[in-house]
């Protein structure tokens, strides 16, 4: 699995579209941020996320959501999480780039994005996936599944 | 959600709890119990007139909190100024709701003014004491009461309903589309969101004037003022609208519980929740069975008549309307976006987002409303009463609920 954010993110995500306030936004390369300073934390981009990337944070008390480690990138370094991969199963360039590795790697191997059918044109590819991640039960893909989420009651604490 | 209660991070939860069912469901009433109060300015049917002032007592009760509780689900409702003056127009449907809701209550407190401002009048003369000034300040100084100035006040209260009206389907269909925009949510992104909102709307606010007309003309003038003509006008609307909600609640059915007419997580949704998920007794049982109850109730003439009856119509019509917005709200939530299986929900008792909280807000409706037909002029009986016993010296006036014809 390989990813790849050129424009990380998507190009056209609808959680910046529906906040109220405009506390979440894209920079110019792409990246979708919130401004804590200006969440007023009512949900709806968390709702309209189609990839559950979101949530609300419970110490700021506000939208919050993966943003690429964005104070590295800005110092040129990679994100932490392409870093520290064991399996260097994550890429991280830009795909506008044709001498990027992301680059290289899309135009070699067949590749998927998540959801297409939302048209919000993700900039996440997957090498070597086969289908999409199910909601469906599915023996064979339970176990990676379980150790993605496992579903509660919202409100139960933890035992 | 504090870290303090251990709750999950990273997994789907449902973040628009019991407090975003409720606003729907208060907002609906704002919109209903308008239209309900328009019907005589607007279209002309006269015999509603005796609920016109008690519709604007509720609506603008009810309007007050209706904003209230997303505020309250907010987790930085202090912020809420930012919902004014960041440029989120026109994308954001909550950040365009909070513009219509402004223009609603602005509108609600004009209708209010002009509606009560003859009866502000009389007692500005007639009363004394600190009603004397209090209704003099309601008046804003216009105390013109000849013939041609209440022509204009009609034309104007006209005009507002006929404006308001058309606000009342904004506001309330707007909300539909709060939903209805989300994609991410199959249950929700679907166009039939608007018009039923809209339609429960309606079928509430008539519910919701019938049982306010039935215990505060009931309650606080006599029994014998609740005149069955009026309720039977009222419950034979009701009628016709409820076979609107029903018919498009039967379009939304064949729309999602049919997987051959339906695409596939929509079916997987629907089927999962509402078709022996946890949400079917609601859905079955609540929205759907005690809304045809209700509608059965509504053919029969003596329950048509009866203030008894009429009021327990409503109430299963009110019952019915909050399981819509329930099964709307957290049955969409309930289907998982990444992973498997259901997500789980139930509103806790007290905290953040809980029945606590609803009944707070429903308790501030309730004291709105008592504020309003102690300080307002909404039946001519009373506003007599208070201008014969506001003369007396201070402490003696009492509320009596003899009031003499």
């Amino acid at each position: 699995m390989y990813r790849t954010p050129g424009h990380p993110c998507l190009d056209d995500p609808p959680c910046v579209e529906v906040c109220p306030v405009k506390a979440t936004y894209k920079r110019e390369d792409g990246i979708v941020l919130v401004d804590p300073t200006l969440c007023i934390g009512c949900g709806t981009c968390v709702n309209a996320c189609p990839y559950d990337a979101r949530y609300l944070n419970p110490v700021s008390h506000t939208a919050d959501k993966c943003t690429f480690c964005v104070e590295r990138v800005d110092q040129g370094l990679l994100p932490a999480c392409v870093t520290t991969c064991v399996g260097r199963a994550r890429i991280f360039g830009d795909a506008n780039d044709p001498n990027s590795e992301v680059s290289q790697l899309l135009a070699q191997y067949p590749h998927v994005v998540r959801h297409p059918d939302f048209g919000t044109d993700p900039q996440v590819f997957y090498i070597g996936m086969s289908g999409e991640i199910s909601t469906i039960d599915d023996p064979d893909i339970q176990h990676m599944v379980f150790t993605y989420t496992a579903n509660a009651d919202s409100n139960l604490p933890i035992r | 959600m504090p870290l303090d209660t251990g709750q999950l991070l990273g997994l789907e939860h449902v973040y628009w709890g019991i407090l975003i069912v409720v606003y729907p469901y208060l907002s609906g009433l704002v919109a209903g119990s308008f239209i309900v109060g328009s019907l005589s300015k607007v279209f002309g049917a006269k015999q509603f007139e005796p609920m016109a002032k008690l519709a604007a007592v509720v609506t603008l009760a009810f309007l007050l909190i209706a904003a209230l509780a997303p505020l309250a689900d907010a987790r930085q409702p202090h912020r809420f100024l930012e919902l004014y003056f960041r440029p989120h127009v026109p994308y954001a449907p909550m950040g365009l709701f909070t513009l219509i809701w402004t223009t609603y209550v602005l509108l609600a407190l004009a209708e209010t003014y002009f509606i009560f401002r003859e009866d502000n009048v009389y007692l500005a003369t007639h009363a004394g004491g600190w009603r004397r000034s209090w209704h003099r300040f309601l008046t804003l100084g216009y105390r013109d009461v000849s013939e041609p100035a209440l022509k204009r006040d009609h034309t104007v209260l006209v005009v507002l309903a006929a404006f308001g009206i058309f606000l009342a389907f904004a506001f309330h269909g707007y909300i539909g589309f709060i939903f209805g925009a989300l994609k991410a949510r199959h249950l929700w992104s679907n166009p039939l969101m608007m018009p039923m909102f809209i339609v429960s709307a309606i079928v509430s606010g008539i519910a919701l004037m019938i049982l306010a007309y039935v215990t505060i003309v009931g309650g606080l003038i006599s029994r014998e003022e609740v005149d069955p003509k009026l309720i039977a006008g009222l419950m034979g609307l009701l009628m016709w609208v409820i076979f609107v909600d029903l018919f498009l609640d039967i379009v939304d059915l064949l729309n999602s519980g049919v997987s051959a007419y339906t695409s596939g997580p929509v079916y997987d949704g629907f089927h999962s929740i509402f078709m022996g998920g946890p949400l079917t007794f609601m859905y079955w049982g609540l929205q759907l069975g005690f809304l045809f109850v209700a509608l059965v109730l509504t053919f029969i003439p003596r329950v048509r008549r009866s203030r008894w009856w009429a009021s327990i119509t409503s109430l299963f019509v009110l019952i019915s309307v909050y399981a819509m917005r329930y099964n709307t709200v957290i049955g969409g939530q309930l289907q998982p976006k990444a992973s498997q299986g259901l997500v789980l929900y139930t509103p806790p008792w007290l905290g953040r987002d809980s029945i606590q909280t609803v009944l707070g807000i429903f308790a501030i409706a309730i004291l709105l409303i008592a504020l309003q037909l102690l300080l307002l002029p909404w039946d001519h009986r009373w506003a007599e009463h208070w201008a014969r016993t506001s003369h007396k010296t201070r402490g003696t006036e009492r509320m009596s609920p003899q009031v003499s014809k």
